[in-house]
């Protein structure tokens, strides 16, 4: 592969990136894992299994992908986007040759890992979906990039296309865009519930289809895949090599789709009438490529609508139960339209609110949790001042304390302050000798959490009197970062005898 | 009286030094094994021996390990090897000494304290790795070579290689440590190849900069400051994770 002068990229590609990466900002996820991929002579990238972040932005966000819009200009009207179309701001469109070089030229020099390309909508979801079709097209075949790829698609796409992009990209995901179908029908009156689903739906049944068609058991269809790289010589060789006049051949058959009337979106199998549609899918099958190997993501805002933490955390379990999903991203609100459905964000997004939520969701998928454990009916919101887990244990006080000398996985999962590298360490050091606490220390169990909750060889680290008074107060006087208001502490305050804190079981859920 | 065996800071040298610990039969209790360093402070009472490194023996150490206990446990020891951690070589003669007296098994033996270190200082030679992964950035040159330059503190530069070769067969490329004046160096279609301390000027090699690729690294620049969310900024988490020993040569914060 050879980069060649950077001649589409005029003087104005500065203008367009700044456009189009600030209008890119709202989408959360920036993650590049979930593929093992290996290099291949005569193209250019990998993949590595757990991502790799190549920078962090003054927000603190990991910078992994080239996060941009293909176009900022939109037909629709959510009333949460920046990017809506009654919105007053400076649009721009890149070419797919354009995103292809910068892609390129970036992940040379070890900028990035790959590329998230996302949309507003253009005309109407075909039509943007297909310009980033090219532009993923142009990127695979033209540059023969074999890094990391992820397409957000577009609610009301045709299928077809939806699975010729599917086999390009890493990963796909569809924007839920808020927690509740009402909310989405107050906000975004142009999508739906179903228009979202729908594809979701579509992307997780060919995707299994692929995995089941390779082999791969079913219980492994949830782990990163390792797969081959993109063959280029074991594609059946095009008609130009350029991959030109297969597009426009894909253009013809999908105004012909139209042209059938067939509502998009309705149909579970595709099944494409136009022969060079299906031509082209059949290539793109029968190449060595996998079906979105590195899953599907979502991401949902916190705070625009009314929705409660109770809610939020029943959809995501329902997302992972149902559609398999990877991750599920939560984002702060924002207000950026002013609009007067909105909410107003006076102090900034509801950071701690999002903190807890995500602390929750890595409870749903790494910690054994159930949603109704986290969190239930009575107090549908998430303790703001203590961790879900620490919460959840405040609660179990029963169940504890748990002894590390023989508890199973499951358990030691459940002691705050116990991780999964650490509850692993645990079972693999204690086949070949009796722990110690300084022993768990060294391991990396965070004891001014977990000593709280645990003995070892019968005895607990300190000598004291457990009360659930006791613990809260300690495990609250943990140095974890909380705005002042949600402390209730003045900042400067002398300290005096008759204070009374006020740590009562009050906000336990 | 306790013997302190002086080696060099190089796997090679910490398995000789280990060869010649078991060769003197001084008893594993008596022996100490030190990486050796200009200026290092002397204990009373000790006999301190030189040992030049001997590739031999450190091929005999190697290939007991694996064949007595297996490829896995060799790797762990041999890695650690990399470690900035001037005690590691102690260390690793201890794991050394427990693996042969216990088998594979000696990784999961966690309460032990050479193990627990070396397990700690592979940790971080493992996080090192993942960093550089990411914060490495490549400028391209007149002649189209690409050239990296880092400073690690732990020895990583030759862990580095296979995924750097894997992810760009098809380019120049070469990668500086600058701390320890060491070169690795690919080329298109050929194995790759180290260079150590003083046989390369990187002020030779480094020359100007290819056509585009100042306006690339400009572009870089607006990426990185305008996906930054404004009203979410956290400068002490970027700190965190991106710490500042790593920006030194990265493009967006020059």
């Amino acid at each position: 592969m050879k980069t060649t002068a950077v001649s589409t990229l005029s003087m104005d590609i500065f203008k367009k990136l700044e456009i189009l990466s600030n209008a890119a900002n709202y989408d959360v996820a920036c993650t590049s894992s979930g593929v093992q991929r290996n290099g291949q002579n005569g193209s250019m990238g990998n993949a590595v299994a757990g991502g790799i972040c190549h920078s962090f932005g003054a927000d603190g966000r990991c910078i992994s992908l080239l996060k941009i819009l293909y176009t900022n200009e939109c037909v629709y009207d959510c009333k949460y986007c920046v990017n809506r179309i009654s919105n007053d701001i400076p649009r721009a469109t890149f070419t797919p040759e354009e995103i292809a070089e910068l892609t390129i030229s970036f992940y040379r020099r070890n900028y990035i890992e790959g590329l998230f390309l996302s949309s507003g909508i253009n005309k109407n979801p075909n039509h943007t979906m297909e310009q980033i079709y090219e532009a993923l097209y142009i990127i695979r075949h033209r540059y023969h990039f074999n890094g990391y790829i992820h397409i957000k698609s577009i609610p009301n796409t045709d299928p077809v296309l939806i699975e010729k992009i599917g086999w390009l990209a890493d990963r796909m995901s569809a924007n839920l865009e808020l927690p509740t179908a009402d909310g989405l029908k107050k906000l975004a009156p142009q999508k739906s519930r179903k228009s979202i689903l729908t594809p979701m739906k579509q992307v997780q049944l060919t995707r299994k289809k692929d995995l089941n068609f390779h082999g791969v058991p079913e219980s492994q269809h949830m782990i990163p895949q390792n797969v081959p790289a993109l063959d280029i010589a074991a594609r059946q060789p095009l008609p130009d090599n350029t991959g030109e006049n297969c597009l426009a051949s894909v253009r013809g058959s999908h105004n012909a789709l139209a042209a059938n009337k067939q509502p998009p979106g309705t149909r579970m199998e595709t099944t494409p009438s136009d022969t060079a549609a299906l031509a082209e899918l059949k290539m793109l099958r029968s190449s060595n490529s996998r079906f979105v190997p590195a899953g599907q993501s979502t991401q949902m805002i916190i705070g625009a609508t009314e929705e409660t933490d109770y809610e939020i955390v029943h959809v995501a379990e329902s997302l992972y139960q149902n559609f398999d999903l990877k991750r599920v991203f939560y984002s702060a609100f924002i207000n950026t339209t002013g609009d007067p459905l909105l909410p107003l964000t006076p102090d900034g997004p509801h950071m701690l609110r999002e903190h807890r939520l995500y602390q929750a969701d890595f409870l749903l998928r790494f910690y054994q949790f159930k949603a109704n454990e986290i969190i239930t009916a009575d107090h549908p919101n998430l303790n703001v001042r203590l961790d879900p887990k620490c919460n959840w244990a405040m609660n179990h006080l029963e169940q504890f304390p748990i002894e590390v000398q023989s508890a199973n996985y499951h358990t030691l999962l459940r002691i705050p302050g116990v991780g999964v590298k650490s509850a692993k360490r645990i079972l693999a050091a204690r086949r070949t000798a009796k722990l110690q606490f300084s022993d768990l220390k060294k391991m990396g169990i965070v004891l001014k959490r977990a000593m709280y909750f645990i003995t070892c060889n019968g005895s607990t680290m300190l000598p004291l009197k457990m009360s659930p008074g006791f613990i809260l107060t300690n495990l609250l006087g943990l140095r974890e970062k909380l705005p002042d208001f949600i402390s209730g502490e003045p900042v400067y305050q002398q300290l005096s005898l008759l204070d009374d804190p006020k740590i009562g079981g009050e906000f336990i859920v | 009286m306790t013997n302190v065996f002086l080696c060099e800071d190089s796997a090679d040298g910490i398995f000789t030094a280990i060869y010649n610990a078991y060769e003197s039969k001084n008893g594993h209790a008596n022996n100490h094994i030190q990486v050796h360093i200009p200026g290092y402070n002397r204990q009373l009472f000790c006999e301190y021996i030189e040992v030049p490194t001997d590739y031999e023996k450190a091929v005999k150490v190697a290939r007991s390990l694996r064949q007595k206990i297996n490829g896995e446990v060799y790797d762990w020891l041999f890695s650690a090897a990399a470690s900035y951690d001037l005690e590691k070589a102690d260390s690793i003669y201890r794991a050394v000494i427990l693996a042969f007296h216990m088998g594979a098994g000696v990784l999961n033996h966690l309460t032990n304290p050479a193990v627990s270190h070396i397990c700690k200082l592979n940790l971080h030679i493992d996080n090192e790795i993942q960093h550089y992964k990411g914060f490495l950035r490549f400028v391209e040159l007149k002649n189209n070579l690409l050239l990296a330059k880092i400073r690690p503190k732990n020895n990583i530069l030759f862990l580095l290689a296979d995924h750097f070769s894997d992810r760009y067969p098809d380019e120049n490329f070469a990668i500086a440590d600058v701390r320890r004046n060491s070169l690795l160096f690919h080329a298109k279609g050929k194995p790759v190849t180290f260079t150590g301390k003083t046989d390369f000027d990187l002020n030779r090699i480094e020359g100007e900069y290819s056509e585009n690729e100042q306006l690339l690294q400009d572009l870089f620049k607006t990426y990185v400051s305008s996906i930054t969310v404004k009203e979410r900024s956290n400068p002490h988490l970027q700190r965190q994770l991106l710490p500042l020993r790593f920006r030194e040569y990265m493009t967006e914060f020059e």
